[in-house]
């Protein structure tokens, strides 16, 4: 039996690594990146929010060549029906002439599925990536088919345009793991890029791990111990996020109409497990669970029309929300 | 290897380990909190000692037991501090912020203390993370990490604080030497309280029985005494201070006992005024003037002894007595008492009787009215009294109140601001004024020209001691608190010497609207109409022309201008059209213009 120390060592180096064939094809981002990763560790799905041209497309595609991950892509307008991501029956003729229906799989079996403008689909469809999301498997008429192991979507949406668009259900929202915000690059980013990518060949990457290897590390992550001080941390910080909640402060009593859900506690301590590991630590720690709290929080607090009215900023309420509940021993 | 997660008994030593170190922590922690609580309150303390500072500069220091807020303030902090100090996680997270451990401590007494409580926590993390607090707990300096030394300049501070409230602000007061009395101010004493004795000499004793006399046979022994020691060498002010506030307090408390009330109820002297034989008796005694009702009680005994008495005249009287003694029934005045007597010899038949109890009546008013006399002689003594001590420390007023606190006597009034109100004192003969109507009712001609005039509430007025604008009033009759009544003129115009009721002169006050109607006046005369054949007498009472007191000393333009006044305040107030409101104020002011002067 491996030595927790040398497990731990290990996470971390098959982390870096990753993180140094990553930044071969993105550049800057590091935190974004980070966040993929570790939501992916937890099998987690990714929400990128951001304006065109910012390299969410990019950093799927280079996500599924480093993980050496299957990739499927959806470009979503309002005619997309649920069959063009799922799949569909078509007819099949055999050798003898007879005619039988045969389910032709869509873009959604493959490990990482990048669902690019996913609020331009109208609600049926988004629907349709509801039970791929949770359950794992597409359902076809009585026929149920699982989805390759491991399996992620990563979605993008642009906040800006919003005519002609489905802004995301509570229910779709709650089961992407993180909701990222890919911000503009700084301006020695924008340098590098210039550099890097103004040719036409793209930087040559290699898989660094492949599918069984990174869901063996999902298991360790899971293993990394959470005491109940610091799990009891995360649920007030849950609870903070409800407006009926003695924990609530009172912008969120003002401005919100619900909470984060049970989900996202699970989000919160998933992932601040994934932290833990990665600072070297066998047991969790307030820190970890502050790190995760906006991206794993922020799509999961609802406003209510005041809140919209005023234009409240989630990821302003959880800094409040963060000074305001009581860390262990504070 | 034996990790302590395969040992639950390493795992439990290390949960108690873990527990002493929380409670260490906790202890510095309480600690911290109550120096951080001291200094906090600092300022507060040093604005106390400010105030002490100010008020020992007043001559007073605070009391001794101060000294023991100090101790109980750190102890209240202290026990707040201890109660606000965290708990074993809460302590243990807050040593591993201070650390930087990333929850080390924390976790591992949460991991730990599970199994002890019995759901052991297994997993080779937590096995790992234990195994990583076990060897970092050894290497741990609570000290170091949380000093509890207190900064510099806050001990200074708090030093400064205990050293000016113990030895500056809480030493008691050097007890202040009393000031020697130089021989100029002895010689002013001793003038003074010559003056004094001599004033004391001059207090009517005729009416006083002999008790009373007894006690102002000693204030004035105590006077002279005074006077004798402030020939002595050595006498200190305060002294001579609280000698003289004794003897006021003195003068004082037999004034009270020489002024006791004896006004008959309002019943009573209001049915004697309706009665025209006993109408000024009754105004005398509601107004006060007790040498005047001695005075109309032996006239009316006189004319009840008169061997002329016409029947008429003897049957208005009994009437007269008989209505009053009914409304005085119960009470205890010597008026009262004495109308009850007159009304009941009357009843009997015997006029003289009845004369014989109103000339004591008489007799008993002329007594009080001396007593009433040496009451105010023994008030002025008493502020004369008090008046000496500040002349003597040459300040205008309120000397007594220097006086060293301990020094004054008990129940003393400190000084003459402190003195109870001032007992009732007339300001100024009752009806000074001329007496309304007195010529104007042709064939009455009671005492013309005497200027006695009715006086009505004027004793009652100047008990309340405030002044009642009335139309009619003259300028200079009343003086400071009496009511000036209406038609009561000018000295210069007493003796009735107008015909004009009121006075010579038109009054200058004013009443507001619907204000309370003028009182009716005290008759005239009573007569009684003989009896035709068969049908029975009846009694007339003529009441003469009387002032009437709601003369307006406005202009009659005056009461529209009023008016419109109200009326554009209120068109202010209500929701009219704009354009309306200034159509109607336009209205107002062409009515103004032609109205105003």
């Amino acid at each position: 039996m491996i030595d927790p120390t040398s497990l731990i060592a290990r996470f971390t180096d098959r982390f870096t690594a990753l993180r140094l064939e990553i930044a071969k094809g993105i550049v800057g981002n590091e935190g974004l990146v980070t966040d993929c990763l570790v939501a992916m560790l937890t099998q987690g799905h990714v929400l990128l929010e951001g304006v065109p041209g910012l390299g969410k497309t990019s950093l799927v595609r280079v996500l599924s060549k480093v993980l050496g991950l299957s990739f499927g892509r959806v470009q979503c307008t309002p005619d997309l029906m649920p069959a063009d991501i799922l799949g569909t029956h078509i007819v099949n003729e055999d050798d003898h002439g007879r005619r039988t229906l045969r389910f032709e799989r869509g873009p959604v079996f493959r490990h990482l599925l990048l669902v690019d403008e996913i609020n331009r689909a109208t609600p049926k469809t988004q629907a349709a990536l509801l039970e791929v999301m949770q359950e794992r498997q597409v359902t076809a008429g009585t026929e149920s088919m699982p989805l390759p192991t491991p399996f992620f979507v990563l979605a993008t949406q642009n906040p800006v345009e919003m005519e002609g668009t489905y802004p995301l259900p509570e229910a779709q929202l709650d089961r992407f793991a993180f909701k990222l915000v890919v911000r503009f690059p700084a301006r020695e980013q924008l340098v590098a890029i210039a550099n890097r990518t103004s040719g036409y060949h793209e930087a040559a990457l290699k898989p660094v791990m492949d599918g069984a290897e990174l869901e063996s590390l999902t298991l360790q992550a899971a293993e990394v111990a959470v005491s109940d001080p610091l799990a009891l941390y995360a649920a007030d910080l849950v609870l903070a996020t409800h407006p009926d909640q003695p924990q609530a402060t009172p912008t969120v009593k003002r401005l919100v109409a619900y909470g984060a859900s049970p989900r996202g506690l699970q989000t919160l301590i998933r992932t601040a497990r994934v932290h833990a590991l990665l600072a070297g630590r066998p047991a969790v720690a307030a820190a970890d669970i502050r790190r995760v709290a906006h991206a794993a929080l922020r799509h999961r607090i609802i406003r209510n029309f005041e809140g919209e009215a005023e234009g409240l900023n989630p990821d302003k309420l959880i800094d409040e929300i963060l000074l305001t509940v009581p860390a262990p021993g504070a | 290897m034996t990790t302590p997660a395969t040992n639950l008994a390493a795992t439990t030593a290390l949960a108690v380990r873990l527990s002493g170190v929380a409670a260490h922590v906790r202890r510095r922690l309480a600690v911290r909190l109550w120096f951080a609580l001291i200094v906090r309150h600092l300022p507060w303390w040093f604005a106390v000692a400010a105030v002490a500072a100010l008020v020992r500069l007043t001559g007073f220091g605070l009391p001794t037991w101060s000294v023991v807020l100090i101790p109980l303030w750190l102890l209240i902090i202290a026990v707040l501090a201890w109660r606000r100090a965290p708990a074993t996680a809460g302590a243990l997270a807050v040593l591993d912020r201070t650390l930087a451990l990333d929850d080390l401590l924390l976790n591992a007494w949460a991991f730990s203390a599970r199994s002890a409580n019995g759901s052991f926590a297994t997993g080779r993390f937590v096995n790992e993370h234990l195994r990583r607090a076990e060897e970092r707990l050894p290497q741990l300096d609570t000290a170091q990490a949380l000093p509890l030394a207190l900064p510099v300049r806050h001990l200074t501070a708090l030093l400064l604080l205990a050293l000016l409230l113990v030895s500056g602000l809480l030493a008691p007061l050097p007890p202040v030497p009393p000031v020697v009395l130089d021989e100029q101010q002895r010689s002013e004493l001793a003038t003074q309280a010559n003056d004094l004795a001599r004033e004391a000499a001059q207090v009517p004793t005729a009416a006083l029985d002999a008790a009373e006399k007894a006690k102002l046979d000693e204030l004035q022994q105590r006077i002279r005494d005074a006077q004798e020691q402030a020939k002595r060498q050595g006498l200190t002010q305060p002294e001579v201070l609280k000698e003289l506030d004794r003897l006021a307090h003195r003068a004082e408390d037999l004034a009270a006992l020489l002024d006791q009330s004896d006004t008959p109820n309002a019943a009573l002297l209001g049915e004697l005024e309706r009665h025209a034989d006993t109408a000024d008796l009754a105004a005398a005694l509601r107004a006060g003037d007790l040498a005047k009702a001695a005075a109309e009680a032996k006239a009316l005994s006189e004319k009840l002894e008169r061997k002329d008495l016409t029947l008429d005249e003897r049957r208005r009287l009994e009437q007269a007595l008989e209505r009053a003694a009914k409304e005085g029934s119960g009470d205890r005045s010597s008026a009262a008492q004495a109308v009850n007597e007159a009304q009941k010899a009357m009843q009997q038949g015997d006029p003289q009787q009845a004369a014989k109890a109103l000339k004591n009546l008489a007799q008993n008013l002329a007594q009080r009215q001396q007593r009433q006399d040496a009451a105010k002689a023994m008030t002025k003594l008493a502020n004369r009294l008090r008046s000496t001590g500040s002349r003597l420390l040459s300040s205008p007023a309120g000397a007594l109140s220097k006086l060293p606190p301990g020094t004054r006597s008990s129940g003393a009034p400190l000084a003459s601001s402190a003195l109870p109100p001032a007992r009732f004192q007339p300001g100024g003969k009752p009806g000074q004024g001329n007496r309304p109507g007195s010529g104007t009712a042709p064939g009455q001609g009671q005492k013309p020209g005497q200027g006695q005039g009715q006086g009505q509430g004027q004793g009652q007025g100047q008990r309340q001691g405030q002044g009642i604008p009335v139309p009619g009033t003259g300028g200079n009759s009343a003086s400071a608190g009496a009511i000036p009544v209406p038609g009561s003129g000018s000295a210069s115009a007493a003796g009735g010497a107008g015909n004009m009721p009121g006075g010579s002169q038109a009054g200058t006050g004013h009443v507001a609207a619907n204000g309370p109607a003028t009182a009716a006046r005290a008759p005239s005369s009573t007569s009684t109409v003989s009896a035709a054949t068969g049908e029975g007498q009846s009694e007339q009472t003529q009441v003469a022309g009387q002032v009437h007191d709601e003369g307006s000393a406005r202009a009659v333009s005056q009461t529209p201008l009023t008016m419109i006044d109200a009326e554009e305040r209120a068109l202010d107030e209500d929701p009219l059209p704009a354009g309306r409101r200034a159509q109607v104020k336009a209205y107002f002011t062409l009515l103004r213009e032609q109205l105003e002067p």
